[in-house]
């Protein structure tokens, strides 16, 4: 070099920071300028940079998205077995609000009934084609007893068959082994009400002259001791006149849905009545 | 030669990982300015010429990256590299105690003369707020820069047998 080597470092020092500060005094001075130099570094630095900066940004989205998803799956994990918990606790509310509005027709009717009913609860259903009975969760212990009629908000269920200390079997009035005397509210034409298994009921001994239409309610007559008068057991749904018999065919439709049945009254009569 | 023709381009790509990737270790907050270790290390190891142009060229590439008042850490890296280089002489620099404090100096004085310079330029006062961060980048790149200057060590190990060769 030219210069003396005692001063090198000294006049490179002094050209160094004279440069550097004529920069800064430029940058100072022109503030809104961008110089050559700068641009040209910027033009340099900037596709690096851009690569860059857009590979971290897609790992750090594939990292969020990532951190993401494991999140969304434990909530997922969490919200279904929250909705799983308040979709059971939904239908036991549901199931309460029903018991609630089936028991509150089962106490009103409790109310019109002579002697003290005995509500229980329907714990078993036999349907085969010729036997109709349930099984009901009340006994000899709560005073139930061979013979007694059971009904429901809807009507006539039919009547106790056997009766065990804490449970007691009930026919139903589907089945063929019961009759109970009846008669047709409007036109009060009397008859006996049979089972006739899974087609319903017919209304029997009724004579053909008698004017009998569908859609007339049948109710129990009072005649035979075991249910008082007046219980809905259900409705005409057909006459038939054809045949040469003495009385007519007339299909009854009992009041009571059997298959939906829940709760029932058992009528447990009072001293002075008989079953 | 080399050194020269090269230097532009290794201080680009220095410089734009300095700003990129080394930037995501602290969320953004804070910068880890190797450069300013690397132009210690000039100071302590390396010729006025080469050192000098090696902290000018960090300095300005570093003042068009960032955004700051061109020349201002063009004019520090300078300043920095020749009182490094005047340090060197006065006392021995290999200690990692030394090196380390000497880092620290140099990095929260950066701050300081950044912070100065908007104060009497601007009339902003930026020190208040971003103290603590000079500070903790101080402290940072201080720790880290007995690695660094061992790194930089090889480095310049090998650039020398491949400059002989």
């Amino acid at each position: 070099m030219l210069i003396p080597k005692k001063y090198q470092t000294i006049t490179i020092a002094s050209i160094l920071v004279f440069a550097s500060l004529i920069i800064l005094s430029v940058s100072f001075h022109r503030p809104g300028e961008t110089g050559f130099f700068k641009k040209l570094v910027l033009e340099a630095a900037s596709p690096p940079i851009r690569v860059i900066n857009t590979a971290i940004d897609t790992v750090r989205d594939v990292w969020k998205h990532y951190i993401f998803l494991v999140g969304l799956e434990q909530d997922n994990r969490v919200l279904k077995a929250r909705v799983a918990q308040l979709t059971n606790e939904l239908n036991e509310y549901r199931e309460r609000h029903l018991e609630g509005l089936r028991l509150k027709e089962l106490f009103a009717l409790k109310e019109t009934l002579p002697g003290t009913a005995v509500a229980a609860r329907v714990i078993d259903r036999e349907n085969a084609y010729v036997f109709k009975t349930i099984l009901i969760s009340k006994g000899t212990s709560d005073g139930l007893r061979v013979g007694l009629p059971v009904v429901s908000a809807e009507g006539v269920v039919g009547r106790v068959v056997d009766s065990s200390w804490n449970v007691s079997r009930v026919l139903l009035i589907t089945d063929y082994n019961s009759n109970i005397s009846a008669f047709v509210q409007g036109s009060r034409v009397q008859g006996i009400l049979q089972g006739g298994g899974s087609t319903g009921c017919s209304l029997k001994y009724v004579e053909r002259s008698e004017e009998v239409k569908a859609g007339e309610k049948v109710i129990t007559s009072g005649l035979g001791g075991v249910f008082s008068k007046g219980l809905i057991l259900g409705t005409v749904s057909r006459v038939d006149r054809r045949g040469s018999g003495l009385f007519l065919n007339i299909d009854v439709s009992p009041s009571v849905h059997f298959s939906r049945l829940e709760e029932v009254l058992a009528v447990v009569p009072g001293k002075e009545q008989k079953p | 030669m080399i050194f020269y023709l090269l230097l532009p381009l290794f201080s680009l790509i220095l410089l734009v990982l300095q700003t990129t990737v080394l930037s995501l270790f602290f969320m953004g907050k804070m910068g880890l300015e190797i450069s300013l270790i690397i132009v210690i290390y000039a100071g302590f190891r390396m010729d006025a010429l080469k050192g000098g142009v090696l902290a000018f060229i960090l300095g300005f590439f570093l003042d068009c990256i960032t955004g700051s008042v061109t020349g201002l850490l063009t004019f520090y890296y300078v300043a920095v590299f020749f009182v490094s280089r005047t340090v060197s002489f006065k006392v021995y620099a290999e200690r990692y105690l030394f090196i380390m404090a000497f880092a620290f100096l140099c990095a929260f004085s950066e701050g300081l003369f950044v912070a100065l310079i908007y104060q009497v330029f601007y009339g902003v006062d930026v020190f208040p707020g971003i103290y603590r961060i000079f500070l903790v980048q101080a402290l940072t790149l201080s720790l880290i820069s007995p690695l660094l200057f061992t790194l930089l060590g090889r480095l310049e190990g090998v650039v020398d047998v491949r400059e002989s060769q």
